[in-house]
């Protein structure tokens, strides 16, 4: 009950007014709130790495700022933006369904259970951060710590130090609650942003959507085995990556999206390593499909100051799209780096051959994908049959998913290829997680084609009933066209908005 | 391929919280809390401490367990106190600390664990220099 407590006061009730702004009434506004306190607790803890104090002092005024900005940014340009939402009744079913999905997992926490890393890295860590600034810098730099992973981003340990300065250092298996707690957070929000695929659906695709957000909720722990529940971040950066994926790569553009998309990638980068490189080539997508470039072969005038200063500003533009919302983690990666600390996978010893830790990671790796052909074929087939569906609605091109999961996977193949860790130990301890967002992101996509599916499957026998001259017995079924995949409203004016192909 | 994994959660549930993984769990919790205030009980706040153990991973752990109250050190040379951890069971405990020539004060703090303590600094004053009976050159300061 404790650790539900701080989630709820000391992470929940500060990211509260920034996740309405940014959610509104979308179902993951709930689940946002808690993972939006635990960014701005990382931010604190950087702050208490890199300049001084404590985490609960700096705690207050980042908790205080990022509030002032958002109540800002809520009176001057917020109420202007008109954002598209689920009905707050479709919201509040999508929440509950998530919730019970979610208790099953979590009476597992009735067992006191602590994983290897949890305690050696994320408990050691939360502990450093809650003794404040000379412990935390003497600790991350103590030779005996070097294989507790001193340059990890400091998102989980912050929530646990948070914990601990709420009820003390008593209780070590806070931390472990914590980081479940917050994992089911960012599983919420990934369930959530499957339901927002039927937004604008019939309500038979959004009961169907409810519950498939629901089952990514339980899937995302199946994926994961003993490792969610015993503390691991894999899960927490791998539902956080997966969620800032398909809200940003997947759902149609918008501000919305964009927003929540943003967190749930700064939220990711600020959890592990991994979380980092995957949320940056993340964003990069992101920053693409929303600013895309487009390349003319037609004849040009002359380049005028016009037009050189237009191109500067929408490479500037693109830039501010990348770098605001990475910003968290590249400052917890530059500060390991002004500190001098490193982990222990890259090392002076000469690794061994290339080629044969390359065929070492993907036999390990195979075992782990057998969802990868299953999700290929329904993309395929959700392709072929419902594009021009898909085109209509606004959805993103698969292209963009499939990009960003193989471009995450290559760089956890890249850093096993060239690491210097003994190939079969390393690979026999890590790659059943850092696979763990390969898996999530293709179930979820699955879930995404499901709910596309049953639209379309409907909408069909709409159109036949409609053809035989019949009156359809529910309402709801034959609704009217705006409530079938209808066009997104443009979402920025200043966008290009092209149909993507 | 969904509902499989749904079920496979559902059944992964219910085997951790099964009887068996349970009490495994509590008496590891247990322990590593017991080991925690132990720490805390045994040497004063902020104390630099060398921690040992004939399972490098234990002694890893205790290191781990003492932040933030004491500073753990990688040489023995730089600590004021000593912390052994053991299994409470383990036959070879004293052959170990023998070979590391320690004489400590051994308490049973944990029902399954044997932490014993040395305050160093004293050890170091009172300490007789192993060579000078026999004519020897005196170690330096600081062995023991």
């Amino acid at each position: 009950m404790k650790p539900a407590v701080v989630l709820i006061v000391g992470l929940g009730v500060p990211g509260l007014l920034p996740a309405l702004v940014a959610a509104r009434r979308s179902p993951a506004f709930i689940f946002l709130a808690p993972l939006i306190g635990a960014a701005m607790a990382a931010i604190a803890a950087e702050l208490e790495l890199g300049v001084g104090g404590t985490l609960t002092h700096w705690y207050v005024i980042v908790a205080v700022t990022v509030n002032v900005i958002a109540a800002v940014w809520w009176l001057v340009l917020g109420r202007r933006v008109k954002w598209t939402s689920l009905p707050w009744y479709w919201s509040l079913a999508t929440v509950v369904v998530e919730f019970v999905a979610l208790v099953i997992p979590l009476t597992a926490l009735r067992v006191p259970v602590i994983g290897r890393d949890p305690n050696s890295i994320w408990l050691t860590h939360a502990m450093l951060i809650a003794g404040g600034h000379n412990t935390l810098v003497a600790g991350l730099k103590n030779p005996v710590y070097a294989f507790d992973n001193p340059d990890y981003p400091p998102l989980v340990p912050a929530a646990s130090a948070l914990a601990f300065a709420f009820d003390g250092l008593g209780d070590l298996h806070l931390s472990v609650d914590m980081t479940v707690l917050l994992t089911c957070c960012a599983l919420g929000v990934l369930g959530a942003a499957v339901a927002m695929a039927a937004q604008k659906s019939r309500h038979v695709t959004r009961a169907g959507a409810v519950v498939a957000a629901g089952a990514i909720c339980l899937v995302g722990f199946a994926v994961s085995g003993k490792f969610a529940i015993s503390g691991y971040t894999d899960l927490l950066w791998a539902a956080a990556a997966a969620a800032a994926v398909i809200l940003g790569l997947v759902l149609p553009r918008g501000p919305q999206n964009l927003c929540l998309a943003w967190i749930c990638a700064a939220a990711a980068s600020l959890t592990k390593n991994e979380g980092l490189t995957t949320a940056l080539i993340i964003l990069v997508l992101i920053t693409f499909r929303y600013l895309p470039v487009r390349i003319s072969w037609r004849h040009r005038a002359r380049p005028n100051l016009r037009s050189v200063g237009r191109f500067a500003l929408t490479w500037l533009q693109r830039a501010a799209f990348l770098i605001v919302p990475a910003l968290p983690g590249l400052a917890s990666a530059w500060l390991a780096r002004r500190i001098g600390l490193q982990n222990a996978f890259f090392g002076t010893v000469a690794p061994s051959a290339l080629s044969g830790r390359a065929s070492a990671t993907l036999t390990a790796m195979e075992p782990y994908l057998k969802v990868l052909p299953l999700a290929a074929a329904v993309t395929l087939a959700g392709c072929l049959a419902m594009n021009a569906d898909r085109r209509r609605a606004g959805f993103g091109n698969p292209v963009w998913l499939w990009a960003g999961w193989a471009l995450s996977l290559g760089a956890i193949f890249a850093t096993y290829v060239y690491g210097t860790l003994k190939i079969s130990l390393w690979l026999a301890n890590s790659v059943d997680r850092t696979t763990i967002f390969a898996q999530l992101l293709l179930y979820a996509y699955i879930a995404f084609w499901l709910v596309l599916g049953l639209e379309g499957a409907l909408a069909g026998r709409t159109r036949t009933v409609a053809e035989a001259g019949a009156t359809p017995a529910d309402p709801g079924l034959a609704g009217p066209p705006e409530q079938g995949l209808a066009a997104p409203e443009p979402a920025f004016t200043s966008m290009p908005l092209s149909e993507e192909g | 391929m969904l509902a499989k994994q749904v079920n496979a959660e559902v059944h992964l549930a219910k085997w951790y919280t099964s009887p068996g993984w349970t009490s495994e769990f509590t008496r590891y919790y247990q322990l590593e809390e017991c080991e925690y205030h132990a720490i805390r009980s045994a040497v004063p706040e902020g104390a630099a401490i060398y921690v040992a153990s004939p399972d490098h991973a234990r002694a890893q752990r205790l290191a781990e367990l003492s932040i933030p109250w004491a500073v753990p050190q990688q040489n023995v040379n730089h600590a004021d106190w000593a912390l052994v951890v053991s299994d409470a069971n383990v036959a070879d405990y004293r052959h170990y600390l023998h070979h590391r020539r320690y004489s400590y004060m051994t308490y049973r703090y944990c029902p399954d664990a044997l932490l014993s303590v040395k305050n160093l600094v004293q050890a170091r004053q009172f300490a007789v220099p192993t060579g000078a009976r026999h004519g020897r050159k005196p170690p330096r300061v600081g062995h023991l």
